[in-house]
C-alpha cells in the first residue's frame, strides 16, 4: 500500500547484505540454512521477507545480529554493511553495542520472549542503562514514556507488572517499547503478529508503522503472512529453502509475480468473501513440501514441486536475473513481465 | 501469605501425631527390651518386672501411647530411660551441634553445586563439563562413611591439618567472639567443622550440580535469553540475571528436600567424626531401646525438615512472581 510513497528507494542503503550464508553443523554434516542472500534496505524503508516456516527467514535475521544459536549455526560467508561497518566481521563486543541500540529486534512469541521473573519496566530499563548510560531514575522515567508511546494504558503502574500479568497484545507492545528504547534506525520484526489474536494483529501493525513513520526507522519485516506484507512492505524478498527466489516492489510482486513459488504462495491465500461473490475456485496448494536442507536438488530448490520444471531446472541452479528494473528472480522460466504465465493472478491485486 | 503460613503450621499437628505413631510402632516391633539393656542379661526376673513397672513398660502399648500424647500436648517429651534427664534437655543440649553441621553442609552443597552446575552448562561438552560431571558422579555414588574416612586419612592422618574428631567451639559463639576481635575460637570451630561438613555436603552438592546443569542448559535455550542477547546486554548479565535466576527456580525446592537427606546423613557423619549432635544420640538411644528419647529425636528431625520446607515454599513467592500461595 505504501509502496508508491516509500521515502528513499534511491538513497544510500542503511543495510547492504551480500552473499549471506549460514550453515548448520548437524550430525549428518553441514547444511545451508541461509544460502547466498543479498539485499539492501534504505533508511525508513520496509523490506518484507516472506516464505514458508523453516525457509531460513529467522535464521537470516539472527545471523545478521550475531545471535544465531551457535552451535549449530555458523555464518560462513557474506558481508552486511551497516553504517560503515560489516556486521558479520564485527567482534562480539561491537555487535553488543549495536544490538538493542541502533538495530533492535522483536520476536514472535512475546510470552516466552520476555523474562518471566522481571517486571516489564525493568526489562526496558536495562536496555536504557546499557546503551544510553541512563541513571536508574532516568531509565525508569524513559521506560514509562516508551510504554505510553506503544499505547499501554496506565503505563507507570503497568511498568511494574510481570509478563504473565499482561495480555498477549500488551506483552508484544511492551516488547516493541523495549526495542524502541534507544531509537533504533533499523527494526527487525520476526513474525511480530503471528502469535496474536487476529483483532490484535491489525492494531499491532498499525502501531509499528506509526512508530516507524515517526522515528523514520527502517523495518525488516519477517512473516509468512502475505496479508501483512501487502499491508506493510515497500519491497518484498521471497525466500525458499534458504535462497532468495524473488525480490520486487510490493505492488509489482502482487501484480506480476515472476517466480512460480511466489505464484503458488499467492494462490494458496484465501480471499475474503470470494466464495460469497462466486469468484473463487478451490484454494490451490503447492504440491509436495520444502525439501530438507540436506536433500536439496542440485539445480533449483523448487524444481521438485514446480509444474514448469525441466531438465535444466533440475541440474543447474538458476541465477538471479532482472525481469524488470528493481524486480529480480531466480528462475529459468519466470513469468513474463506482460504477465503471460501469471495471467491467472491478475485478479489478486493488493 | 500469613494465612497460608498459619495453615501450614497447623498441619504440623497431624504430622507430629503420625510420626509419633509410626516411630512408636517401629520401636515396638524391634526386638530387645530396655529393662534387660538397663539391668544386664543375667538379672533376676523379679528385678526386671520391677523396673518395667517403674518405667511404665508393663502397661499395654496403646495406654503408653495415649499417655505419651497427653504429655506431648503439654510440651513434655518425657524422660530418657538411660540419660537420666528430660528428653527435651538431652535434645536441647545437642541440637545446636547438628544444626550447625547440617546448615554448613547445606551451604557447601549450594555454593559448590550451583558453581559446578553453571560452569558445566556454560562450557558444555568441554573438559570443564566432563570434570564437573565426573565429580558429581563420584559425589552421588560415594557413601558418607567411606568419604569421611578417606578425608580423615588425608587431612588428619597424612597431612595433619585438621583435627579428626570432636567439635570445637560452638560456631555461633565463635562468630560472636570473632566480631569482638578474637578470631581464635572461629578458626578452632571451623577447623573442626570442615571435614564433617564437607563429608555431609558433598553428596548434595553433586545432586544439585547435576540438576543446575540441566536446568541451566534448558534456560539458556529459552526465547527470553535470545531477547536478552538481542538487547545487547553483556554476557555475564545475560547468564546471571536472565539465565541463572530462572534456572534456580526448580533448584530451590530440591534444596529444601536435600535438607532432609542432610539430616539423615548427619546421623552417619556425626558417628564417624565423633560429633556430639543429635545423630550420635539417635544411634545410641536406638541401640539402648530408649523409646522416649528416640521419639523425641525423630520428632525434632521431622520438625526441622518441615520448617525448612515451609521456609522454602514461602521463599518461592519472593523469587517467582507467578506463584501465589493459597
Amino acid at each position: 500500500m505504501s509502496a508508491a510513497s516509500h521515502p528513499a528507494a534511491d538513497a544510500a542503503p542503511l543495510l547492504r547484505v551480500a552473499g549471506l550464508t549460514t550453515e548448520l553443523a548437524l550430525p549428518g554434516g553441514r547444511v545451508r540454512a541461509v544460502d547466498d542472500i543479498s539485499f539492501a534496505i534504505a533508511p525508513g524503508e520496509t523490506l518484507g521477507v516472506v516464505g514458508e516456516s523453516g525457509c531460513g527467514k529467522s535464521m537470516m535475521a539472527l545471523s545478521l545480529l550475531g545471535i544465531a544459536p551457535n552451535p549449530p549455526a555458523i555464518v560462513s560467508a557474506g558481508t552486511a554493511h551497516f553504517d560503515g561497518v560489516d556486521l558479520l566481521a564485527l567482534d562480539p563486543a561491537g555487535l553488543r553495542r549495536l544490538r538493542g541500540n541502533r538495530i533492535a529486534m522483536i520476536f514472535q512469541e512475546p510470552m516466552t520472549a520476555l523474562n518471566p521473573l522481571m517486571p516489564i519496566g525493568a526489562q526496558i530499563v536495562e536496555v536504557c542503562r546499557r546503551h544510553l548510560g541512563h541513571s536508574r531514575a532516568q531509565a525508569e522515567a524513559w521506560a514509562v514514556e516508551l510504554l505510553e508511546r506503544v499505547r499501554i494504558p496506565d503505563a507507570s503502574r503497568r511498568a511494574r507488572d510481570y509478563p504473565h500479568q499482561l495480555s498477549g497484545g500488551m506483552r508484544q507492545r511492551a516488547m516493541i517499547a523495549m526495542a524502541l528504547a534507544c531509537d533504533p534506525v533499523l527494526l527487525i520484526a520476526d513474525e511480530p503478529t503471528t502469535a496474536l489474536d487476529v483483532t490484535i494483529q491489525a492494531q499491532m501493525l498499525e502501531l509499528i508503522s506509526d512508530l516507524q513513520e515517526k522515528a523514520g526507522m527502517a523495518l525488516l519485516l519477517i512473516t509468512h503472512d502475505l496479508g501483512v506484507i501487502a499491508e506493510m512492505a515497500d519491497r518484498v524478498l521471497v525466500m525458499y529453502a534458504g535462497r532468495k527466489v524473488e525480490e520486487a516492489p510490493v505492488v509489482e510482486l502482487f501484480n506480476l509475480p515472476a517466480h512460480p513459488y511466489t505464484d503458488g504462495l499467492m494462490a494458496s491465500v484465501p480471499k475474503l468473501g470470494a466464495s460469497l461473490s462466486g469468484t473463487a475456485g478451490a484454494l490451490t496448494e503447492i504440491p509436495g513440501t520444502v525439501p530438507a536442507p540436506h536433500e536439496l536438488p542440485a539445480g533449483c530448490a523448487f524444481a521438485p514441486r514446480c509444474a514448469r520444471a525441466d531438465e535444466r531446472c533440475r541440474v543447474e541452479r538458476p541465477i538471479l536475473r532482472d525481469v524488470l528494473v528493481g524486480h529480480e528472480t531466480a528462475c529459468w522460466h519466470p513469468n513474463q513481465s506482460d504477465g503471460t504465465a501469471a495471467s491467472a493472478r491478475t485478479g489478486t491485486n493488493v | 501469605m500469613l494465612a497460608y503460613t498459619i495453615r501450614r503450621l497447623a498441619l504440623f499437628v497431624p504430622m507430629i501425631a503420625g510420626i509419633v505413631v509410626v516411630t512408636f510402632g517401629i520401636m515396638l516391633l524391634l526386638p530387645g527390651d530396655p529393662a534387660i539393656v538397663l539391668l544386664g542379661e543375667d538379672s533376676s526376673p523379679q528385678a526386671l518386672i520391677d523396673i518395667r513397672a517403674a518405667l511404665g513398660l508393663d502397661r499395654p502399648w496403646y495406654i503408653r501411647l495415649m499417655f505419651y500424647f497427653g504429655d506431648l500436648a503439654q510440651g513434655d517429651m518425657g524422660r530418657s530411660i538411660f540419660q537420666n534427664q528430660p528428653v527435651a534437655d538431652a535434645i536441647g543440649s545437642r541440637i545446636g551441634a547438628t544444626l550447625e553441621l547440617a546448615l554448613l553442609a547445606l551451604l557447601i552443597a549450594i555454593v559448590l553445586g550451583i558453581t559446578l552446575g553453571v560452569a558445566a552448562a556454560l562450557w558444555r561438552g568441554t573438559l570443564i563439563d566432563t570434570a564437573a560431571m565426573l565429580f558429581a558422579q563420584l559425589g552421588v555414588s560415594m557413601p558418607v562413611f567411606w568419604l569421611g574416612i578417606l578425608l580423615m586419612l588425608l587431612f588428619a592422618v597424612q597431612l595433619g591439618w585438621l583435627p579428626s574428631i570432636g567439635r570445637g567451639d560452638p560456631l555461633l559463639e565463635a562468630i560472636g567472639a570473632a566480631a569482638t576481635g578474637r578470631p581464635g575460637p572461629l578458626f578452632n570451630s571451623l577447623a573442626h567443622l570442615a571435614m564433617p561438613a564437607l563429608t555431609l555436603g558433598l553428596n548434595s552438592a553433586a545432586v544439585i550440580s547435576r540438576l543446575v546443569r540441566s536446568t541451566m542448559l534448558e534456560t539458556l535455550n529459552q526465547d527470553f535469553i535470545r531477547t536478552a542477547h538481542a538487547k545487547g546486554l553483556g554476557v555475564s548479565r545475560v547468564i546471571l540475571v536472565h539465565g541463572l535466576r530462572n534456572a534456580l527456580l526448580p533448584i530451590v525446592s530440591v534444596i529444601g528436600l536435600r535438607f532432609g537427606a542432610l539430616l539423615g546423613g548427619a546421623v552417619l557423619t556425626e558417628n564417624i567424626f565423633g560429633w556430639p549432635g543429635l545423630g550420635q544420640l539417635a544411634v545410641a538411644s536406638i541401640s539402648q531401646r530408649d523409646i522416649p528419647l528416640v521419639q523425641g529425636i525423630v520428632l525434632s528431625f521431622a520438625l526441622m525438615f518441615a520448617l525448612v520446607n515451609l521456609i522454602v515454599d514461602l521463599f518461592y513467592t519472593v523469587i517467582d512472581p507467578r506463584i501465589r500461595l493459597e
